[in-house]
């Protein structure tokens, strides 16, 4: 999966839209996916192709107003006013600015029926702020992970719905990004640690751990300058890290050869 | 920062379904009718509850299709769907209309939801049943609204213009949630024929379709 060539790549998006790819091809798509403008217009379009199959499904009967009940009921049940606003997920990137702004010009002309323009404006203001800091992290991590001195390594494990690890590792900058999915949070006093695989004893790497619902992104340091990587691991190790691991090994992956 | 996760349904770890898409709900023509879905998105930003009820009158009959398609319950089809429109309530910052229709981010949740549900039934209940070829009581047609079903006869004109291989293909990944391999299995077909299939014919929908989509149409 890694040689695939661009027409290739985009053979794959319907399938991807579609959900008809195997695990394995997925993950591989989606690293590309990370990389390529092209690729995720590719995958935009065919996703409204997809939400528009909807309407090829036979209507059925409904109620809606007691539907409408539920829904209501199901929207007061998560608490008083809607949760967690202010939040634009970094993945948005400059959109998501965009559209905050295009949120504020709305919300301007539309003042009788939004009754606290002022609160809303502000709260734009700060997530702008916010969004810019975390759009300046995922700049310098795309550029990291852009960069054709950049090699991907996938660490994985046998299971149903294993963890994963994607290392995009910069040989030039000597750093290593840590993107890791459906991987549990290491328990207090605990941490995750990477290791490179040589011909000799697994070189320590750098730690972390993940966020509650499974996802880690970190850049740690690559492995020392010098040595021949093969492969990289990861196992669980007291907070600090470890010299030499002490647990099993929870993910592991080779470097595909050039 | 998740440099490599695209869109709300990644963002959960599924994989039905992308989770870009580029939009046209800015452009939403139905806006004599309804709301269009920007105004309705800002109103839910604002808190406004109502707006939640019109997102349901303006989604919730072809999502409800779609899932009582999957999953042939339509207890549980229901709550897909409301489970969908209460996630827009919730996380309506996560929407971006740039990006693409409320249409498409709704639909990825309740085919994404029910296609894990049905797969979930497999798996306990060891059904060999096609879903793919749906529950026949779900062809109730009603009185749905006429641009609604403007649309769908549309949508299933496209369907039809498809040679035959390759809509059931599709049909089998979109509604059966199967992959491609698993396609190739259940026809015992080729998985580069299959591949193939699921490829020209998503690619012929999206030319048919596009005027559905790239013309303002949410």
């Amino acid at each position: 999966m890694t040689d695939l060539d661009r027409q290739a790549l985009r053979d794959l998006a319907a399938a991807y839209v579609l959900g008809a790819l195997e695990p394995d091809e997925a993950r591989a798509f989606e690293a590309r996916l990370a990389a390529s403008d092209e690729l995720r217009r590719e995958v935009a379009e065919l996703t409204e192709v997809s939400g528009l199959l909807a309407l090829g499904a036979p209507p059925v009967p409904r109620n809606d107003d007691a539907l409408k009940r539920r829904l209501l009921a199901r929207v007061r049940g998560g608490g008083a006013g809607r949760p967690g606003r202010g939040r634009f997920p970094a993945w948005l990137g400059p959109l998501g600015v965009a559209a905050a702004a295009g949120l504020a010009v709305i919300v301007g002309v539309q003042s009788a029926r939004v009754r606290t323009l002022g609160d809303e404006v502000a709260g734009l203001h700060r997530q702008a702020d916010s969004l810019s800091q975390r759009l300046a992290y995922r700049e310098a991590t795309l550029d990291h992970i852009l960069e054709p001195s950049t090699d991907l390594i996938q660490l994985t494990a046998p299971g149903e719905r294993p963890p994963g690890i994607q290392l995009f590792w910069n040989r030039t900058r000597g750093k290593v990004i840590v993107h890791a999915f459906n991987l549990p949070p290491a328990a207090q006093g605990l941490t995750y640690q990477l290791w490179f695989l040589g011909s000799g004893a697994p070189v320590p790497g750098g730690t972390f751990n993940s966020d509650p619902d499974g996802h880690a992104l970190a850049t740690l340091d690559g492995p020392p300058e010098g040595l021949v990587v093969a492969g990289a691991a990861v196992t669980v190790e007291p907070a600090g890290g470890s010299p030499q691991p002490t647990s099993a090994i929870i993910v592991s992956g080779a470097v595909e050869p050039d | 920062m998740r440099v490599s996760r695209f869109g709300f349904i990644a963002d959960n770890g599924e994989t039905a379904g992308g989770g870009l898409w580029r939009g046209s709900a800015g452009a939403g023509t139905l806006g004599a009718v309804s709301p269009p879905d920007f105004e309705l998105i800002a109103r839910i930003r604002g808190g406004d509850e109502t707006a939640v009820t019109a997102v349901y009158d303006r989604h919730a009959a072809p999502l409800l299709a779609l899932a009582y398609r999957i999953l042939g319950d339509r207890a549980d089809a229901e709550d897909v769907v409301l489970e969908a429109l209460a996630r827009v309530w919730r996380e309506a910052e996560r929407f971006d209309a740039a990006r693409g229709s409320l249409r498409a981010w709704l639909t990825v949740m309740v085919r994404s939801r029910a296609l894990d549900l049905i797969r979930a039934r497999r798996r306990s209940e060891r059904l060999t049943a096609d879903a793919a070829r749906g529950n026949p009581e779900a062809a109730v047609v009603l009185g749905d609204p006429a641009e609604e079903d403007e649309r769908r006869g549309r949508v299933l004109a496209a369907l039809a213009e498809l040679p035959a291989p390759q809509r059931e293909a599709i049909e089998l990944a979109y509604y059966g949630g199967l992959s491609q391999s698993e396609i190739a299995e259940r026809l015992g077909a080729p998985l580069g024929t299959v591949k193939t299939r699921i490829r020209d014919g998503m690619q012929k929908l999206r030319v048919s379709l596009k005027p559905l989509y790239a013309g303002g149409e949410p």
